[in-house]
């Protein structure tokens, strides 16, 4: 079987990924729930409500107080990209950290910028493990972004490296 | 990153490429074609992949001491990447998964590369042993 999150190869009874613990089977109640926000009466619209119904009965302006909304999820704003809400921890890998990448550009690229990739990729599994998916997601991004910064300036360095060998070469084909 | 398509054979053609240069051409002799490290020539410190080409010639040329010497993280680091990246496409048996588990968090490979790559740039004997040479 397929993980349809990270496409790792895992058994075919396994209730979820081996790999990044993404769940096989639909659980059955919503991971987290966010009750909708009832519509806010406005002022108006409730006086007019009360007009409609007892034309006689007015409400003094200084007496209304709006009814109480339900408690909302309160990290809803704070994390408006993926709706999770923290919770203790989330499972190692459940964000891709680009971790191969990432120590192959460190090891192979010869630029600062693998430094960078690897300490993103480590900010992922932090934040992963403090239970901040988004902060975790943002961290994904930029490792996967300095891994190609690495990659791609490495190979400008040694393309531009091997044309000036080959053209030194050819100035003096004694050399080789 | 990419799709298994295109990365895998990628790397196939990548590992034979460096493969083929690395028997044809000896990185200790001078006058070498192979690309020097582009930071050791701007700065004269050594980065953390210093030695890896001189390393990977070592153990083509089946002498691993050479290698280790060369760049010890390089070489220790070559079977677990592999690891890593066969745990990405690959079914494997659950005792090598459990392995990928263990190294697949990033802070432990952070703390060891930035690490390596201090101590690798200090003079003195022990950590002059991690410089390549």
């Amino acid at each position: 079987m397929k993980c349809p999150n990270c496409s790792a190869e895992c058994a075919d009874d396994a209730q979820e990924c081996d790999f990044c613990g993404h769940p096989f089977v639909e659980s059955q109640e919503p991971a987290v729930a966010t009750p909708p926000a009832p519509p806010l009466p406005t002022t108006t619209s409730q006086r007019a409500v009360y007009t409609a119904s007892e034309p006689t009965y007015t409400i003094p302006e200084t007496n209304y107080t709006p009814p109480p909304t339900p408690p909302d999820n309160p990290y809803a704003a704070n994390y408006p990209s993926s709706g999770r809400a923290p919770r203790e921890s989330y499972r190692a890998g459940s964000v891709p950290n680009y971790l191969v990448w990432a120590i192959l550009a460190t090891l192979c690229c010869c630029l600062p910028a693998g430094i960078v990739a690897i300490v993103y990729a480590a900010q992922v599994d932090g934040k992963l493990a403090a239970g901040d998916y988004d902060g975790a997601l943002a961290s994904s991004k930029n490792a996967k972004m300095w891994s190609w910064i690495s990659f791609g300036g490495a190979g400008v360095i040694f393309v531009l490296y091997f044309l000036l060998i080959l053209m030194g070469g050819m100035a003096d084909p004694g050399r080789y | 990153m990419a799709t298994p398509k295109v990365v895998i054979p990628g790397l196939v053609i990548a590992f034979f490429l460096v493969a083929l240069l690395l028997l044809q051409f000896d990185p200790n002799q001078a006058g070498n074609p192979l690309p020097p490290c582009p930071f050791h020539w701007l700065t004269g410190l050594y980065c953390p992949g210093c030695g890896a080409t001189r390393a990977l010639h070592a153990l083509l040329h089946g002498d691993p001491g050479k290698a280790l010497s060369m760049n010890p993280v390089f070489v220790l680091a070559l079977p677990i990447v592999a690891l890593l990246f066969a745990a990405k496409w690959l079914k494997l048996p659950p005792v090598l998964l459990r392995a990928t588990k263990f190294f697949s968090d990033a802070r432990p490979w952070a703390w060891l590369l930035i690490g390596f790559a201090v101590l690798r740039n200090l003079p003195w004997y022990p950590f002059s042993l991690l410089a390549p040479g």
